[in-house]
């Protein structure tokens, strides 16, 4: 464990250094303008005008948005209908994104206007510092939005949590975070192969750099101290999660479905989106959030919308980018429980156990600084020892 | 002064071929064609090579290396690191234990069903031999999406599989892994070493075996000592052939192995790529490249090697049919229960669950026809029956346009190619094209597409970056086809001697004219072989597609794995059957149109 560790402060010395290097190195032939500054700079000081953005919008008449979620095709029909603007809106990964954008960019043959993207770390490391894509924040609604939500600009919050069946288990089965890497769970958690999914691993790269949690954690669970260094614990705690066979879907979907079906004795536990829970209808599931967790029951989940630059329609972008925020966050927010918009007029969907700030407490949040550092070790270690039987 | 006259001759050379070249522009054909093809194939292998010791764009952010550096970081990491396990080692022996175990039951069950139909009075055996060939005509990954229908169980989420549904929950083992891909395997590949060891033995006299026997020696001398020697080719050919089939197949693995993490190396390939790791993706596909060539010049070694063995003679050979006598109705039940197997099962089940809405359950209520024509699928949001789901009609209209435009251009080539190979007997020219025309042959599918992808993701010259684009997947396709086209277009342009060109060009005629009017015309039946060959392929074409496709190009194949991500099973299920249909309606009409066997079609090393 120790040499790991060494390893990995190794890594994180090179890291750093290599990035100062390469911003040092960049500042010299960095001569586009940092846009996102003189952006932000530009609202605060010109009066906004809605009227103007809408008719500007559409003289360009339609435009491009990739989306992690297919929902975006409901909110291009709502816009199409308000706005008469057409919304070519597609589902697509973070990854295959992240691509798109660099590839389009760089070869100055930009296809699309709008991202809805989920990768943090890569948006704060790459993406934005680059010059990739555009923070731009409708000056109109900053002020119903907090300040960490402007930048990058989120639409869209969500809560990444453990779940169980409640029709397999009485109460909670999991109170602590420490149980999970108990044999009695061996083989029985199921998530979203993190090697797939960005955003979480960032989730375990933010558990890594929490020792004091998970050491109060273990003190109340085990009654006593763990006993393990401060900066060893977060790494032990991820070495012996994954050791304790994490079972891998392709979609929070896929582990709703297995988690909350109905029937079940001694039902497997799921880490998914609470949006899921919306099958408890439609598709009879049983599933229930683990209430009282401790110390946190998952991570708040953001979706950002930004500005890909140098974007063929950039007025119906920010027009798109102003409806997301201000009313089309409906599809995700209003139709089903799960998602909360960050603007503080939305209201919550009654079904969402709580506020957002409620939640908030419920849940880790991700810094994408640490994510960004941390995210290959992370992988690695998932790699070593999710992977062995 | 001799030096001048020199030059003006050598300026009215240049002027008079320049008058000539609409006359004939063979060489000037064949130059441009040997670099475009040096450009479309060898370039981006190249590339691949360099994307291996250099910092990728995606990687920069995670590895903090500057973009375009030189590094060993991906050598280390994928052959020598904590992750290198993971990432490379245990896919790589699990591809050959994979491939092996395939070989092992894959190339006797070939060879048994051959000997039985070319050496014994089974009845019907016309009809067997033509049957035998289908499970190698639908896609290979039809027998995984038929399994995984079967025997899924709660591990994969979604919808459970029949069995489960019917009250019996298969383990794991059984559902994912090892043991269901190299079934699937083999039940898809069986037919390559069947049409192998079929021709072989068509071949082989049987008075040797006579004269053998009439020697008195045993039947297990005959056996070992004449038959086997003279079928040694047929096996070698089919090991190595299914081998390099396992090796580039993508979707069966896909399918079975990713619930339970059990990568090959397409798969791991994919993975690293998916991950964001596209370093390490391609020193995973340099790997499967370098395998994949020593695999098919091993292949060529041997034929090379055995073709001193003349089995057809002078004389004439005779092919007796053993008498089955008593074993007949075994023979026959055994045949049977293969047809049944390996067609059947896997079709009818596709076909079964998408008329289901939790399959497996026979209820009269549980009966539909939602997932074809239903407006609204249950439990599906915002998805439509086959004949109306815009993802399906979108996905089919690219399979259809991508798969023809990369066929046309494919036989096209394939008639140039073979034109300036047969025009230019003995010349360099000739001698590189046969060859530059027959890597992608030697490059395993989802390698070909990992370099055309690197190299043709940025502009280059006056091609611009065809990223995502319908483009690029009608020319790594129509490139990966090639061989195919090529050969045929060489073998058909031999049998055309130079007479009818020659006439026309006294009287005065282009060669473009001469193309259109003479050479097409008499080659319009290798032609149609060369373009309806790869429009076949190209509509099951999946580990070739698999990168390459991007959302508003994607392909009937590719969309049938979205699905099955999604857990949306009757759709996936139905698009499989749409796709084996439009196959056999394409063979059905292409053996209508040129006459040709399927079975010989289909035997071309494909």
């Amino acid at each position: 464990m120790k040499g790991m560790n060494k390893k990995a402060l190794l890594f994180v010395l090179a890291a750093l250094l290599l990035a100062v290097s390469v911003v040092a190195g960049g500042k010299q032939e960095a001569t586009t303008p940092e846009p996102q500054k003189s952006e932000a700079t530009a609202g605060k000081q010109e009066p906004f005008d809605l009227q103007a953005l809408v008719q500007a919008a559409q003289k360009e008449g339609e435009v491009v948005a990739y989306f992690t979620s297919s929902r975006i095709k409901d909110v291009g029909t709502a816009f199409e209908k308000k706005y008469g603007i057409k919304v070519k809106g597609t589902k697509m990964g973070d990854p295959e994104q992240a691509e798109r954008v660099i590839r389009e960019v760089d070869s100055k043959n930009v296809l699309v206007d709008v991202i809805g993207f989920e990768d943090g770390a890569l948006l704060e490391g790459k993406l934005i510092p680059e010059g990739y894509v555009i923070n731009w924040v409708p000056p109109d609604l900053a002020p119903l939005l907090s300040p960490e939500d402007r930048n990058p600009l989120v639409f869209l919050w969500q809560p990444r949590i453990f779940g169980y069946n409640f029709e397999s288990y009485k109460e909670p089965p999991i109170k602590n975070i420490w149980q999970l890497t108990e044999p009695a769970w061996k083989g029985k958690i199921l998530i979203r192969d993190p090697a797939q999914t960005p955003a979480n691993l960032a989730f375990f790269a933010n558990i890594a750099t929490n020792p004091k949690l998970l050491e109060e954690a273990y003190r109340s669970h085990y009654g006593k101290p763990s006993g393990i260094s401060e900066k060893d614990i977060g790494w032990e705690f991820l070495k012996r999660l994954f050791q304790n066979e994490l079972i891998v879907m392709r979609s929070d979907e896929d582990v709703g479905d297995a988690v909350g079906a109905a029937g079940q004795k001694e039902a497997p536990i799921g880490f998914y989106t609470l949006t899921k829970q919306r099958d408890n209808k439609t598709k009879n599931l049983k599933l229930a959030t683990m209430k009282g967790m401790v110390p946190f029951m998952g991570y708040a989940l953001p979706t950002y919308a930004l500005m890909v630059k140098n974007c063929p329609h950039p007025n119906a972008a920010k027009l798109l980018i102003h409806y997301i925020l201000s009313e089309g966050h409906a599809p995700w927010t209003a139709r089903d429980m799960g998602a909360f918009s960050p603007n503080q007029k939305a209201p919550p969907h009654p079904d969402n156990e709580g506020s957002w700030s409620d939640w908030q407490k419920r849940l880790l949040r991700i810094d994408n600084r640490v994510a960004l550092k941390l995210r290959q070790d992370v992988l690695d270690l998932w790699l070593e020892y999710g992977h062995k039987k | 002064m001799a030096g001048v006259w020199a030059q003006k001759m050598r300026f009215r050379r240049f002027v008079n071929h320049l008058r000539l070249l609409p006359y004939d522009p063979t060489k000037t054909i064949g130059f441009l064609i040997c670099a475009a093809l040096a450009y479309l194939i060898l370039a981006p292998v190249l590339a691949l090579l360099l994307d291996t010791v250099r910092v990728n764009l995606r990687d920069s952010a995670i590895i903090g290396l500057p973009t375009g550096k030189l590094t060993t970081y991906f050598l280390q990491r994928t052959f020598l690191s904590r992750v290198s396990d993971v990432l490379f080692w245990k896919p790589f022996w699990r591809t050959l234990w994979v491939a092996g175990a395939v070989c092992a039951i894959a190339i006797p069950m070939g060879a048994l069903f051959a000997w039985i139909v070319v050496r014994t009075n089974l009845p019907g055996s016309k009809v067997v031999s033509r049957l035998m060939v289908v499970p190698y005509m639908i896609p290979s990954w039809t027998f995984a999406v038929a399994w995984i229908s079967v025997f899924k169980n709660r591990r994969l989420g979604g919808l459970s599989g029949m069995l489960e549904t019917m009250g019996f929950v298969p383990p794991d083992w059984i559902a994912y892994g090892a043991l269901p891909i190299i079934v699937c395997e083999s039940l898809h590949v069986f037919p390559f070493a069947f049409l192998l060891f079929g021709n072989a033995l068509r071949s082989v006299d049987s008075q040797l075996e006579e004269s053998a026997r009439i020697l008195g020696a045993s039947s297990f001398t005959i056996s070992r000592r004449i038959v086997l020697p003279l079928l040694k080719p047929a096996l070698l050919s089919s090991f190595l052939l299914t081998f390099s089939r396992v090796l580039g197949s993508f979707g069966t693995p896909y399918i079975l192995g990713s619930g339970v993490k059990y990568y090959l190396l397409p798969t791991a390939l994919y993975n690293s790529y998916k991950v964001g790791s596209p370093g390490v993706a391609a020193v995973i596909a340099c790997v499967t490249v370098l395998i994949g060539m020593s695999l098919v010049a091993l292949d060529m070694f041997f034929v090379r090697e055995y073709r001193r063995f003349i089995t057809m003679g002078g004389k004439g050979a005779i092919a007796r049919k053993h008498s089955l006598g008593a074993l007949t109705l075994p023979a026959v039940l055994l045949t049977l229960i293969a047809l049944c197997v390996t067609i059947l099962v896997p079709l009818g089940t596709l076909i079964l669950t998408t008329f289901m809405h939790r399959p497996g359950l026979f209820t009269v209520d549980n009966f539909t026809l939602a997932y074809w024509v239903g407006t609204n699928v249950p439990a599906m949001v915002g998805q439509k029956g086959f004949f109306l789901n815009r993802d399906i009609l979108q996905s089919l209209q690219n399979s259809v346009w991508i798969a023809g435009s990369a066929s046309l251009l494919c036989g096209l080539m394939g008639i140039l190619v073979g034109y300036v190979v047969v025009r230019l007997p003995k010349s360099k020219v000739a001698a590189y094209l046969r060859q530059v025309s027959f890597l992608p042959y030697l490059i395993p599918s989802i390698g070909f597409a990992a370099a055309s992808l690197s190299f043709f993701a940025v502009p280059r010259g006056p091609i611009p970056s065809l990223y995502g684009s319908m483009s690029l997947l009608i020319l790594v396709m129509s490139l990966k086809y090639l061989p195919f086209a090529s050969r045929s277009g060489i073998s058909a342009m031999m049998q055309m001697g130079n007479e009818p060109e020659e006439a026309a060009r006294i009287c005065g005629a282009t060669w473009l004219r001469r193309m259109g009017r003479i050479v097409l015309p008499l080659q319009k039946h290798a032609l149609l072989t060369g373009v309806l060959l790869p429009l076949i392929s190209g509509m099951k074409e999946q580990s070739l597609v698999i990168m390459l496709a991007t959302p508003g190009t994607e392909l009937m194949t590719t969309q049938i794995l979205r699905f099955i991500d999604y857990g949306y099973t009757q759709l996936a299920n139905a698009t499989v059957v749409g796709i084996v249909g439009i196959i056999f309606i394409l063979t059905f009409s292409m053996e209508r149109l040129t006459g040709a066997n399927l079975a010989s079609g289909f035997a071309s090393r494909g």
